[in-house]
């Protein structure tokens, strides 16, 4: 009976699910006041509103459509890989996919929170990663008038779609070694074995 | 014949290795024995082809991008409707106006003020004002004559005018202030300080003052 890997499955369908939802829904969502500024990021799609004018940067358009050609690509690998995970190539493919929606999950935390911390550092204002807060703006920026901005940051559903795909994706990579057992695995030297007895 | 015999002795090699499962797992790690076989250049080509999906991907809307904006790169990170939004806010025509004045009433018994402006919201956005609020100082003695804010919240959507009335309530203070310092006056300039303004969730406090000449007493 042909094995499959499951966990490859299911990771492969929810990384296809979720570049179809990036381009709906953002992972993270940030307002300024009351929706006079946001921010709406993912790997995927990222884009800017700012009082009403809607844009995006092109150097991060350019890093979204990689990430989704990354993505498309690496979902579907693992698709491929996970219905025949006993071929002498699927080891291959494996480690090419597996590691993309883990990589997009880490690399957004980790540019999520440099660019935070840098605001914090060049413009010394509290930008939050969750929740409310009223950042007030440096006197020196404000020119004597105190300026209070509230700001709301959330993570949204696609975000911990992101996480469960890249989790059945590591899943996939630790079930793998169960899939296939060395005995099982369309080595050459076993597929030489059956032809010789 | 001879091919068989290789077989069967890679075979008989490999199942006495088999014996230790240490051994077993590093030899399954190793793919180097799907070179006998002629497997290993088919998975070293799909290598190669991943690695080049892999590098164009990333490098390919990147160079896109660049060449697209290749005149003008700071572009690249600055757009030009970023710059457009920008000079609108600042331009004359879009820039915020101050509230204009409407007209005002004084109701003696309750000892309010009531001053509506109107404003237009010139933005692209709604606009609320949750709180615009000030005490009231006379100009000439600095003394506290009360308070003046809005009853509450005002919504004013994205090009619209809408009113927005300010009740100022003075205090018994404040008439006793009236009656000693500014006896047979019609008027008084007055000052607000402590200014609040809570638009669409931006406070701005200002510790200046805000000088309003000849406000017309109550008789």
């Amino acid at each position: 009976m042909r094995k499959y890997n499951w966990f490859g499955v299911a990771g492969g369908g929810v990384v296809l699910l979720l570049i179809a939802v990036s381009l709906l829904a953002p992972w993270w969502q940030l307002r300024v006041g009351e929706d006079l500024v946001k921010v709406n990021a993912s790997p995927l799609n990222t884009n800017f509103n700012f009082v009403g004018n809607a844009f995006i940067i092109p150097l991060i358009f350019a890093l979204n459509a990689a990430s989704i050609l990354s993505l498309i690509v690496g979902g579907v690998t693992i698709l491929v890989y996970a219905f025949r995970p006993s071929k002498p190539y699927s080891t291959r493919l494996l480690a090419f996919a597996y590691r993309k929606p883990v990589y997009a999950v880490g690399f957004f935390l980790l540019s999520l929170i440099a660019v935070v911390v840098l605001i914090k550092v060049a413009f010394r204002i509290d930008v939050p990663l969750i929740g409310t807060v009223k950042a007030e703006l440096p006197p020196d920026m404000a020119y004597g008038v105190s300026v209070s901005i509230l700001m709301s940051a959330e993570f949204q559903w696609p975000f911990w779609l992101a996480i469960a795909a890249a989790t059945f994706c590591i899943a996939a990579r630790l079930y793998h070694k169960k899939v296939v057992s060395p005995q099982r695995e369309e080595t050459p030297e076993n597929v030489a074995g059956k032809a010789v007895t | 014949m001879a091919e068989h015999t290789v077989i069967a002795v890679y075979l008989a090699n490999r199942t006495s290795r088999l014996c230790s499962r240490e051994k077993h797992k590093a030899l399954y790690k190793d793919n180097s024995h799907i070179a006998n076989f002629g497997g290993e250049g088919k998975v070293q080509t799909l290598a190669v082809v991943l690695t080049l999906i892999n590098i164009l991907v990333v490098l390919g809307p990147i160079a896109g991008v660049l060449i697209l904006y290749r005149n003008n790169l700071t572009e690249i990170v600055v757009p030009q409707e970023a710059k457009s939004v920008m000079a609108n806010l600042t331009s004359s025509e879009n820039s915020l106006v101050m509230p204009q004045l409407v007209g005002s009433s004084y109701d003696v018994a309750t000892r309010t003020v009531t001053v509506t402006f109107n404003f237009t919201n010139p933005l692209d956005v709604d606009l609320k004002i949750n709180e615009l609020a000030a005490d009231v100082e006379c100009a000439a003695h600095g003394y506290t004559l009360g308070h003046a804010g809005i009853s509450g919240p005002v919504q004013i959507r994205s090009g619209e005018t809408a009113n927005i009335t300010v009740v100022f309530t003075w205090t018994q203070q404040a008439e006793t202030h009236f009656m000693e310092a500014h006896a047979g006056a019609a008027s008084i300039d007055i000052d607000l300080v402590n200014l609040v303004a809570d638009v669409s969730g931006i406070t701005v406090q200002t510790p200046e003052h805000v000088s309003i000449p000849n406000v017309p007493l109550p008789q």
